[in-house]
């Protein structure tokens, strides 16, 4: 069953944490979270709009000549780069690493991963943003959810993430109940 | 959960194809700043012939600075003759120059002729302004071969655009 296509480079963290975040986004929504992509849209939406940018800059200068385009040439290579650093800093300062933000009966969690350069372990952390900010940080090495050819395991992972969520989020007595029930 | 998914996919392919652009508009866009600063169309340039040894030989890459309003005699320019493509590196040996415009002549230092016949038909002269793209500051010996390969096998340079983009797909880091 398992896709070769999902194979993961042991020897590349950052391919061994790509893909733990993404067997986690998986998880979640398997779980019933519905995912929040306003992160993410921010910055595909400041990428696009420097390479639009730059795009424009491009056509004007090839259509009219560069002793025509001049101005506006220096004037997109400055946005461009204007752009560009907010993108960058965007990334740095507001995502911080976050991956996976998303609801569940009410509640918000937000996700965030970290690995550092060769080191073989992935550092994860869950915070609940609806009220508490409360949030909960472990590190796990690699090989505990990877098995030796390559491939992620999701029990582990999932019971690792579950752990770190309840421990997050104050249930309520009505869906506690209602999930021993179920 | 299918839906949700695909929003998830959606997005990556997106990041993936963002990178991917920003490789390519990053690069074009330090050459046009390069291009706005030094006031010329083409700032870097490749040698294309041996009409200028022993002072630039085939494949030397050549830094271009345009907002001298005034080029001295013995400075080595760029220029395009009007309506070629091709732009041509000699030195100025002479030159007429009024408060209004600058004519020059050219001659390779490799060549035992001047540039004359090199200009369009009846052109007696060069045009600072109109023709001259640049003046040589600097120059890398040797390194723009590679340009010049990659100019004269026409799918070397498509391999090594789709190699680099490639490479910045598959990176996801």
């Amino acid at each position: 069953m398992p896709n070769p296509k999902n194979k993961v480079n042991l020897s590349s963290v950052p391919d061994l944490k790509n893909a733990t975040d993404d067997e986690i986004v998986q998880i979640l929504a398997s779980k019933g979270y519905t995912q929040n992509f306003s992160l993410i849209d921010v910055r595909l939406m400041l990428g696009f709009a420097s390479v639009i940018v730059a795009a424009a800059a491009a056509g004007y200068d090839y259509y009219v000549g560069f002793e025509k385009a001049k101005p506006f040439t220096a004037i997109g290579v400055s946005l461009y780069f204007v752009l560009n650093l907010a993108f960058t800093a965007w990334i740095m300062y507001v995502e911080k690493g976050t991956f996976y933000q998303g609801h569940k009966d009410g509640k918000k969690i937000s996700v965030s991963s970290s690995a550092k350069k060769y080191s073989p372990i992935y550092n994860l952390t869950v915070t609940e943003t609806t009220t508490s900010s409360k949030s909960s940080k472990a590190a796990k090495p690699f090989n505990e959810f990877f098995d030796s050819t390559g491939y992620i395991v999701r029990s582990p992972l999932e019971k690792w993430i579950d752990g770190l969520i309840s421990s997050v989020v104050q249930e309520d007595d009505s869906s506690a109940k209602a999930k021993k029930n179920s | 959960m299918l839906p949700q998914l695909s929003g998830a996919n959606l997005r990556q392919s997106l990041t993936q194809a963002l990178n991917f652009c920003l490789v390519l508009t990053t690069t074009f866009m330090f050459w046009k700043g390069l291009s706005v600063v030094t006031n010329s169309p083409s700032p870097i340039v490749v040698v294309l012939s041996g009409s200028m040894e022993p002072a630039f030989q085939r494949g030397d890459i050549l830094f271009l600075w345009n907002r001298e309003a005034r080029v001295k005699v013995g400075d080595i320019v760029v220029y395009n003759v009007k309506g070629r493509d091709i732009p041509i590196v000699h030195r100025v040996v002479r030159n007429h120059v009024s408060s209004k415009k600058q004519l020059l002549l050219t001659k390779g230092d490799n060549n035992a002729m001047d540039d004359l016949d090199l200009y369009a038909h009846r052109q007696y002269y060069l045009d600072r302004e109109q023709e001259v793209i640049g003046s040589v500051k600097a120059y890398v010996p040797w390194i723009g071969y590679v340009t010049i390969l990659l100019s004269e096998n026409l799918w070397a340079k498509y391999m090594l655009l789709a190699g680099m983009g490639f490479l910045a797909v598959l990176q996801r880091d």
